[in-house]
């Protein structure tokens, strides 16, 4: 996956209009409720085949974040 | 290494019968305590509604009716019940095995085995495996297969992650002995107790007698005491989707079935999210998958026979229907089943407030 289809799949999921979203954006502005916790945990198993732990979503702060667990 | 899945032959199911309570209630009921929460709480489970027993009503207060709706129907007489397992995790008493209980009031014969089993959300596939072995065994012929559990009871009511979820629910299943093998049930079976605690009702019983009643927070918006159940989510759902669709692909795989020649997959209800997961991730299309979490909450045990009663009773037609059954869950524990199920075995789902008066007892 390149960083725009990265980006492209973390806009879907947020349920976020493309090109909104940066590696920068704050989850906070985004809508980072559980629901979008367990969309990440099942992109991240399906695509990487890497298990997120609840330690790991909460330490997670930006879009940045969450590109540097999709590798 | 034995791969703990194989063919079981010789086996019929012959009825299934489900009881829920009564009593309905809606999340509008916690708009007050939880806001906004509850609405995207629906959104997430797909709940939108359950049936909940009254403080007195027990899990084998719906499996008795399930079970006596069963012999009214005229599928099969008391007195020809060689066995009675009874899969719970919400029993009457600590001891005696609720079976027993259940032995006696639904009149059946003392030759009879009666025992519990203490498993959740693959209880039912769990049970069906071990019922169906029972009926190919010397001397037992019929297995009366009952089972529910009342997690409403043992959720803290201020557990935002709980509270809305549970519904509660009781079933009775009949299995025979079958002189024809045709339609072998196949099976596959997964433990990982690793994940014991990830689903825990940490004291009640031996292992932490001295366990806090106080009520406080795990977490933001989960207040519970050690005496209510807990579930780590993230844990949950990294557990489900890891082993669950694998699990579901190889049992099929070794059943020789496909989405397509399959006619429902019947999964645990435990969430919708994770139901639409599931489907996606063994390539079945939600029309094929049936769904009752939105009217009845996660029933735990009750699940699967409650969504198959749902999906099947209202045609009762004899044309058998090639099903695949999954629950998954407590323990960490899982099991796929895959067999054939006729529609007029399915009953119509019982709603009961009935309770058994006579099973109080106090030393007071």
């Amino acid at each position: 996956m390149t960083i725009q289809d990265k980006i492209q799949a973390l806009e879907e999921l947020f349920e976020a209009d493309a090109g909104t979203i940066t590696p920068e954006t704050a989850l906070d502005t985004l809508q980072w409720d559980s629901m979008a916790m367990l969309s990440l945990i099942a992109l991240v198993n399906e695509k990487f085949g890497k298990r997120l732990n609840g330690q790991q979503l909460k330490a997670l702060k930006t879009i940045q974040d969450i590109l540097a667990v999709m590798e | 290494m034995n791969p703990a899945s194989g063919i079981l032959g010789n086996v019929v199911i012959r009825a299934i019968s489900c009881a829920v309570p009564t009593n309905l209630v809606g999340n509008e009921s916690f708009v007050g305590r939880f806001g906004e929460g509850v609405e995207k709480f629906a959104k997430m489970t797909g709940v939108t509604r359950r049936c909940v027993t009254n403080p007195e009503q027990t899990a084998s207060d719906l499996s008795y009716v399930a079970a006596k709706r069963l012999f009214d129907e005229g599928k099969a007489a008391p007195q020809e019940i060689d066995a009675l397992i009874f899969v719970s995790q919400t029993p009457d008493y600590i001891l005696p095995a609720t079976a027993c209980v259940l032995h006696q009031r639904l009149g059946l014969k003392k030759e009879c085995l009666a025992f519990d089993i203490n498993l959740g959300c693959s209880g039912f596939v769990y049970g069906l495996f071990v019922a169906g072995s029972l009926c190919r065994r010397e001397g037992i012929r019929n297995v009366l297969l009952c089972g529910g559990d009342t997690i409403s009871k043992v959720v803290s009511p201020a557990d935002k992650s709980a509270a809305m979820l549970f519904g509660d629910g009781g079933f009775a299943t009949l299995l025979s002995y079958s002189e024809t093998d045709d339609n072998p049930l196949h099976y596959l079976f997964g433990t990982d107790g690793s994940g014991a605690k990830s689903i825990i009702i940490p004291s009640g019983a031996q292992r932490n007698k001295q366990g806090s009643r106080e009520i406080s927070e795990f977490g933001e918006g989960v207040l519970r005491s050690d005496y209510d159940l807990y579930m780590d989510g993230t844990e949950v759902f990294n557990f489900t989707i890891s082993e669950v669709p694998s699990a579901i692909k190889r049992l099929m795989g070794q059943a020789g079935r496909s989405p397509e020649n399959t006619d429902m997959l019947v999964l645990h209800q435990a969430n919708l999210f994770i139901l639409k997961q599931i489907a996606k991730m063994t390539k079945f299309p939600m029309e094929k998958v049936p769904v009752t979490i939105d009217r009845f909450g996660n029933t735990s045990i009750t699940s699967i026979p409650l969504t198959l009663c749902d999906a099947l009773a209202a045609n009762p037609d004899q044309v058998p229907r090639r099903v695949v059954l999954a629950g998954y869950g407590v323990g960490l524990s899982w099991g796929v089943i895959s067999l054939d199920v006729a529609p007029y075995c399915c009953l119509p789902v019982a709603y009961s407030s009935e309770c058994y008066t006579e099973g109080a007892l106090s030393h007071g």
